[in-house]
């Protein structure tokens, strides 16, 4: 037994425990790491009861619970999301457990989302008309006020419309002098439409009444949703995580970003990494048929080597830099000045835009395809290429036939591999292009239809913004985890299926290589 | 036709090879290009001439903002203005009509600005823009020695070495007497200042701006120093700056410093920080004869000199840098000015022929010295590396010194390598020697994608999750660095006895890592409930503040401990597979051989395959090394880009990939921070292609050596 303990510590077996205690470490910083992104980005759109709480002191508090901070095993403090920013000035509240003396979960409170100062919490008035009543129960309005609102919708754009073709007519005035009255006369009618819309919608108003009893005069087309968390059954708040998933993936961002949807930014996103694709895929598939094809052994193909692998070692940031410098201020101030001078100094590609962000980013992505091309034409067994010699093809011709076909898979695994670095990178975008808050997007119904100089939006560049410009973190907590969750989601989607594509592809060859 | 096209491709295939080095050595080229102008060595070129009429000697001159022409004022009272471009007199006005005073004493404050003393005892001062302007004007008993009008309308002047400052008298006092002159006076209402000190054999004289600050030098080689204060008080002190005559004083444009020259042709900068004593912060390269003239610049830190020989040169507070001597060739010069927009200085030689040179120093504040060096900058008590790219003040002197940033890239890296190279390795060793095939076939991919993860995702979670939770659980955290070592020792122990039983071992195999979840779960939750007594009794309550105040140290919420593990996350999976790959790739003969001598399974590792694998593991690090080194988003999202050195893990970094991004839309293309920013990125580039290629090179050795077997 003596001999058996000496062993243990003779032989070394605890430096191999020190090993196993790395794996362990790594695994279980992995595992948290992951475990969380996806619960707080799972529960993150979730809706949370809604408390009321009653202080020591008398106050009365309504708000979710979102954190509970213990101290010395004891509920320290809890943090309460009690919305009504414009009532409160803030939206976020601590409270001291000590303080606490009664908490309730009513049934009948409710949380209104708004278009403006976050959500509201708090009770449906009894000194409201019938159908306002009504209206909070079976969402009787809703037809009409969405109706009302979509009229308002049209007005608005008919009226910028015409303002715009009023602009265009003063430019050459006294010729389009009637023209100029015409649209007068129809943006002044308009208005007064518009105004007598919002006069009809003025109408139709709820007043609630926060938990501590403030009365807030509420504008009913103000209001995204409403639902009273604490009455609301599992699938009910089911249908409504889904409702605000759905509105995460297609709406559009609002206040400052904290609040909607990331839908520009998904586009965005998508738009750069297939514009990046469509410009740099075809060079870095050439370059990789050079190494694994073409390329004898020289000084050229070591070049080549010590290029790609440099390549694929530069920061990110540093092609962002270069993209500034050499596409922005260097093809895109002279683009501008060849084809663009009249709305200079207002520069069109002289500046950050999608296409020199693509651009950027291809150059980044490039040795990533490099590689897998090379590696996939070196995976086919030499019988294949042999074969086809013997049978009289010449260079290209065994490429085109035999071997870009049977590499064809690899090859769009490196693709995928690519275009997952490109849609999760943001540092050489912040430099070329990405903006917090685009205007509209760069692919519309109006001609050239794809607008490669417009700024855009990007996820990445998204979640940086809202983690760390963000006015009012903890509003915008929820909606930047889901956002993360739903890059990295992305993002490992794509690696994990080209990896998987990839070893099983691996095998298959393995197995036919011995043939 | 098939032959043809075969040529073809293989042509359009190589050209893919081509534009593979074209643009790694594009981007290389382009970047440094833009970086370069930095350092082209500044130019003074003479641009045009012309002659001015020799009727009278020619005190001061300048020109205006366009350099379309230039002024010369004589000692009969006469502003001329040269058309430069038609090489003619445009206009000549006469300061005084009605006196035949000369002008005995001239004093430029800044370009265009100048304070006439006149032989009868009048002191004014003009304005010289197209047209020259009296903005001043007053009536002494005799011609001050030296004379300087200043904000206000104050008047410095100093007569058998006594300093009077007196502000304007009443308006009443003074009707009547203009009528000689050409021009109004403008005259506004101030708090009336009467103040006189005594100085000693006064020979240079100079007033800051704002007319708070005085300086006079004397011929003992001593400065004297005044400062007003608003309530009417003043502080003077005496300093020895020289051995000789001082013979130029002037203040730097920011007035925080004043150039002292000497009649040796000693030049150097002093400045008094908090109320002290002046001191020297800056040497220049010494004129060959004494130093004559001293010309201020009006919107930056240019300044620059006439010597007795007339020789004269261009100089660069900065970087102490002197920007080029131009010996007199014809003539000796005697008047110097440097242009309204310090692009070109004006000179007057004995033949009366005035010259404009042109000035070609976009980037004169940067230098290797400036970039590289301490320097003594204005406002500092010594010298230092800071990085202060902007401030909210014009007369701000921009600090650049890349060393803050270089420090930051590698105190991030050091951090992040210090947690990720013992834990990656250690993993990756227990993967490929000792973990079952299907776990490895799991772990493998697994790690792959986990590479793939984009930065900003763990920039995210290390600045807003990480972050919070270090700061609330920084005690339990240093306390499970303690706690994990003793529990997983003491369960060493306990399972050494436990072998004993042949089931545990053979349970155990290929099992390791999920048999010590437990331990570390077990060791978080001790340090956990060690935090509050360890706190309580080591740290007083407090371990922040503790750390604060007995250390010395800021607890900075967004630290390098985070950084560390942020980084830590982007290259783990890197150095983890590379190392595994390494160790998978040596032939099994090696380790077969060893056990089948009779070697333990960690004699063979630790003897055996660790030696052989060596070379890939340090590729591995040196990629690693390379990743974080040029990681941007979580340095940052997860530091507060501060450019401090510091090695304390409690405060933050900035660095140089952070700092291009966090400076770059504040720069205006192709401004000194612009390049700047252009040369982090070389530098980057450089280390990255150091690394690459010591890792290439490592893994080369490997290969050659394992290539045969």
């Amino acid at each position: 037994m003596a001999t058996c303990k000496k062993n243990f510590w003779r032989a070394g077996e605890p430096w191999v425990w020190v090993s196993a205690a790395g794996m362990t470490a790594v695994m279980l910083m992995t595992i948290g790491f992951f475990a969380i992104i996806v619960i707080n980005g799972l529960s993150s759109l979730w809706p949370r009861d809604v408390a009321r709480i009653v202080t020591t002191s008398g106050a009365v508090i309504a708000g979710e619970i979102i954190e509970q901070e213990f101290r010395h095993d004891k509920l320290y403090r809890l943090q309460l999301k009690t919305a009504n920013r414009d009532v409160y000035g803030y939206d976020f509240k601590w409270i001291n457990a000590e303080t606490v003396r009664e908490i309730s979960y009513p049934p009948d409170i409710y949380v209104l989302e708004r278009v403006e100062y976050g959500n509201f919490i708090g009770y449906l008035a009894e000194n409201n008309p019938p159908s306002i009543k009504q209206h909070f129960v079976s969402e009787t309005l809703r037809p009409k006020i969405k109706a009302l609102a979509m009229r308002l919708d049209t007005l608005h754009t008919s009226v910028g419309t015409y303002n715009d073709q009023l602009r265009a007519a003063e430019k050459n005035m006294p010729a389009e002098q009637e023209n100029i009255r015409r649209y007068q006369h129809l943006i002044a009618e308009q208005n007064q439409q518009v105004e007598a819309l919002e006069q009809e919608l003025d109408t139709y108003r709820a007043i609630f009444i926060t938990a501590d009893g403030k009365e807030k005069n509420l504008r009913l087309a103000d209001l995204m949703r409403f639902y009273q968390p604490d009455s609301m059954s599992l699938v009910a708040k089911t249908v409504h995580y889904a409702k605000k998933i759905g509105e995460l993936l297609f709406d559009e961002p609002r206040e400052a970003n904290m609040e909607g949807g990331v839908f520009p930014a998904a586009f965005g996103t998508v738009l750069l990494v297939f514009i990046m694709s469509i410009t740099s895929f075809p060079f870095g598939v050439l370059a990789g048929i050079y190494l694994g094809v073409y390329a004898g052994q020289g000084v050229f193909l070591q070049l080549v080597r010590v290029a790609v692998n440099n390549l694929a070692g530069i920061p990110s940031i540093v092609f962002g830099i270069f993209g500034l410098g050499f596409f922005i201020y260097g093809l895109g101030s002279g683009i501008d000045e060849l084809f663009f001078a009249e709305t200079l100094p207002e520069p069109t590609f002289g500046t950050g835009g999608l296409l020199w962000a693509s651009l950027s980013l291809g150059l980044l992505t490039m040795p990533v395809v490099i590689v897998a091309v090379e590696e996939a034409l070196r995976a086919i067994p030499s019988a294949f290429r042999d074969s086809s010699s013997a049978l009289g093809a010449t260079r290209l011709q065994t490429l085109w036939r035999v071997l870009l076909p049977a590499a064809s898979p690899g090859i769009l695994t490196g693709f995928i591999l690519a275009m997952a670095r490109a849609a999760g990178e943001v540092a050489p975008l912040m430099i070329t292009g990405v903006v917090k808050l685009a205007p509209s997007l760069p692919l519309d119904g109006t001609f050239p239809f794809l607008h490669l100089d417009r700024k855009f939006m990007h996820l990445g560049f998204h979640i940086y913004d809202i983690a760390c410009q963000s006015p009012n973190i903890e509003a915008a907590k929820p909606l930047v985890y889901a956002s993360t969750l739903l890059l990295v989601v992305i993002v490992l989607l794509m690696t994990s299926s080209s990896v998987w594509m990839r070893n099983y592809l691996r095998k298959k060859y393995s197995v036919s290589s011995g043939f | 036709m098939a032959r043809f096209a075969d040529a073809c491709a293989t042509w359009v295939i190589k050209g893919g090879g081509l534009l593979v080095i074209a643009a790694t050595v594009g981007i290389l080229v382009l970047i440094t290009a833009v970086a370069l102008p930095l350092f082209y060595t500044a130019g003074v070129q003479q641009s045009a001439e012309q002659h001015l009429p020799a009727s009278s000697a020619v005190l001061a001159a300048g020109s205006d903002e366009h350099l379309q022409t230039l002024y010369s004022i004589d000692t009969q009272g006469r502003v001329t203005v040269y058309n430069l471009a038609g090489r003619s007199v445009q206009r000549t006005y006469r300061l005084r009509f009605a006196s035949s005073a000369t002008i005995v004493a001239i004093a430029s404050e800044r370009a265009a600005h100048h304070t006439l003393v006149w032989s009868d005892g009048v002191v004014s001062a003009i304005d010289v823009n197209a047209t020259p302007v009296l903005l001043y004007r007053r009536q002494l008993p005799r011609p001050p020695q030296f004379a300087a009008v200043r904000k206000n309308h104050i008047l410095f002047a100093i007569a058998n070495d006594v300093l009077t400052i007196s502000s304007p008298p009443a308006p009443q006092d003074r009707q009547g007497t203009e009528e000689d002159d050409l021009f109004s006076v403008i005259e506004e209402e101030r708090p009336q200042l009467d103040l006189s000190f005594q100085l000693t054999a006064v020979t240079a004289f100079d007033v800051s701006a704002d007319g708070t600050k005085i300086v006079a030098g004397n011929a003992r080689g001593e400065v004297v120093c005044i400062e007003l204060d608003a309530s009417g008080g003043s502080a003077m002190t005496r300093t020895k700056v020289s051995d000789v005559t001082v013979t130029a004083l002037q203040y730097v444009y920011g007035d925080s410093s004043f150039i002292v020259g000497d009649s040796e042709g000693q030049l150097t900068a002093w400045q008094a920080t908090q109320g002290n004593e002046p001191v020297r912060f800056k040497t220049f390269t010494p004129l060959p004869a004494a130093v004559r003239v001293l010309s201020k610049a009006g919107r930056s830190k240019f300044f620059a000199t006439l010597d007795a020989r007339g020789g004269m040169a261009l100089h660069f507070l900065t970087g102490a840098a002197t920007i080029g001597y131009i010996p007199a060739t014809s003539g000796a010069r005697h008047t110097l000015a440097l242009a309204p927009r310090d692009n070109a200085l004006i000179t007057v030689n004995a033949f009366n022929t005035a010259s404009l040179w042109k000035i070609d120093a976009p980037h004169a504040e940067i230098s290797f010295t400036t970039l590289m060096q301490r320097i003594w900058y204005e406002g500092y008590v010594q010298p230092a590396y800071v990085w202060q790219s902007s401030s909210g003040t014009d007369d701000f002197e921009p600090k650049l010194s890349l060393v803050p940033l270089i420090f930051g890239t590698f105190k991030g890296t050091l951090y992040a390598m210090l947690l990720v190279l013992p834990l990656a390795i250690a993993a990756a060793v227990y993967t490929s020697q000792f973990a079952s095939q299907a776990f490895k076939a799991f772990i493998k991919p697994a790690i792959e994608v986990l590479a793939s993860l984009p930065s900003v995702v763990i920039g995210f979670l290390a600045a807003l999750w990480l972050a919070p939770f270090l700061q609330n659980f920084l005690v339990t955290f240093l306390l499970s660095l303690i706690t994990l070592p003793l529990i997983f020792l003491l369960f060493l122990f306990l399972w050494g006895q436990l072998r004993n039983f042949s089931c545990v071992e053979r349970f155990e195999r290929r099992r390791e890592f999920m048999i010590l979840v437990p331990v570390v779960i077990v060791a978080a939750i001790s340090a956990y409930y060690l935090t509050s007594p360890v706190e309580h009794y080591f740290f007083r309550g407090n371990f922040s503040t503790w750390l604060y105040d007995v250390v010395g140290m800021q607890y900075d919420q967004r630290n390098s401990i985070v950084i560390a593990f942020g980084l830590g996350f982007a290259v783990t999976p890197i150095i983890f597979s590379i190392s595994e790959d390494s160790l998978d790739s040596i032939p099994k003969a090696l380790p077969l051989s060893s056990l089948a001598l009779g070697a333990s399974r960690w004699q063979t590792i630790w003897r055996v395959v660790l030696p052989s694998a060596s070379p890939g593991i340090a590729a591995a690090a040196i990629i690693g090394l390379g990743r974080a080194v040029g990681e941007t988003m979580i340095v940052l999202m997860a530091t507060g880009n501060t450019p401090i050195i510091d090695f304390s893990p409690f405060n933050g970094m900035r660095t140089l990939a952070a700092n291009i991004a966090v400076e770059v839309p504040e720069a205006p293309v192709n401004s000194t921070l612009y390049r700047t920013l252009f040369l982090c990125a070389v530098v980057l580039f450089g280390l990255t292609f150091m690394f690459n290629t010591a890792a290439e090179l490592v893994r080369a050795s490997l290969r050659k050596r394992y290539g045969n077997l």
